[in-house]
């Protein structure tokens, strides 16, 4: 019966959250997740509260429910932010010499990619042809130096 | 819930050593080092429960040991999550540079598409390096384990609609 209903509304999540992706523009990959996540999350606490009450069977789907949305937020994010993986990808439908995939993946195609992702994401703001950090990318460098000290690499 | 309790005292004591002692561990602040340093303590963690709970009479020993694989496997996500971010990426470096003028002449981009261009080379040894890839002919081939590799990110990539990688 646990294992069921677990199975149950991870597929729902997953699902859910592929429709969604495929259907609404607006937001990006991650929101839609969060919210798909948190809302499906909190219909199976409360289920699983109804069940088994405040016991050891409703922490463990909540527990087991974080990571596996948490690992599959991972994948995404990895998939679709990496180099490595797009060059797989590349090669497999065609395969291409060194030479090749350097010029289709020039330093000069990747920091145009880039800044218009974090232009996109709001972290950079573009102005008169010259690009700035806005406060919510300055946050988010402020963070990045404190992560920084944290584990002592400066 | 005692199992849960010591559990998250074990993920406390585990994170702190790093934090304190970590900078001291040469190889604790390689990226396989500290991946190493998660995985042996998630796998021997859950072994350990399993035998502890084998020889107990507790009849919820699967919940148990979710629950406790489960909040080792969310600290440790969250830690390597953070830990690589902390390295710095390309998008911090761009970060960095702000504000950046638009023209081909700008020292600022010229510096960023040379770390671009070097980060293509590096990820195209690292997967020769994996065995994903092959050179035949002068030509890069996906190898047989690449492929499973590009099978496996095609379904992510299917369900979630990723339309630009990288």
């Amino acid at each position: 019966m646990w294992y069921g209903l677990f199975s149950f509304y991870i597929l729902s999540t997953i699902s859910l959250h592929s429709l969604a992706c495929h259907s609404i523009r607006a937001g990006t990959i991650f929101t839609k997740f969060l919210i798909v996540g948190m809302g499906i999350g909190a219909i199976m606490s409360a289920h699983f509260f109804i069940l088994y009450g405040l016991e050891l069977q409703l922490f463990s789907a909540m527990i087991a429910f974080a990571f596996i949305c948490e690992l599959y937020i991972f994948f995404f994010t990895f998939i679709s932010s990496s180099i490595s993986v797009s060059i797989l990808l590349s090669i497999s439908t065609k395969p291409a010499s060194a030479e090749d995939i350097c010029t289709s993946y020039s330093g000069k195609i990747m920091v145009s990619n880039r800044l218009r992702r974090l232009e996109d994401i709001g972290l950079l703001d573009s102005k008169q042809n010259i690009l700035h950090i806005t406060a919510k990318g300055q946050k988010l460098l402020f963070k990045f130096n404190i992560l920084q000290r944290i584990f002592l690499l400066n | 819930m005692i199992f849960l309790y010591c559990t998250i005292f074990y993920i406390g004591l585990h994170c702190l050593f790093y934090l304190t002692q970590g900078k001291q561990i040469l190889a604790l602040r390689t990226e396989k080092g500290v991946f190493l340093y998660h995985f042996v303590s998630f796998l021997l963690l859950g072994i350990c429960t399993w035998i502890v709970l084998l020889k107990s009479n507790e009849h919820l020993c699967n919940y148990i040991e979710i629950a406790v694989v489960g909040l080792h496997g969310i600290y440790s996500l969250s830690f390597l999550e953070i830990w690589s971010l902390s390295q710095g990426g390309y998008s911090i470096s761009i970060l960095r540079s702000s504000p950046i003028e638009i023209s081909e002449t700008n020292d600022k981009l010229l510096t960023l598409e040379s770390i671009g261009n070097n980060k293509v080379t590096s990820r195209i040894q690292s997967l020769q390096k994996l065995d994903l890839i092959n050179i035949y002919n002068n030509l890069l081939i996906v190898t047989s384990k690449g492929r499973l590799f590009v099978m496996f990110s095609a379904i992510f990539i299917k369900l979630t609609n990723i339309q630009d990688i990288g």
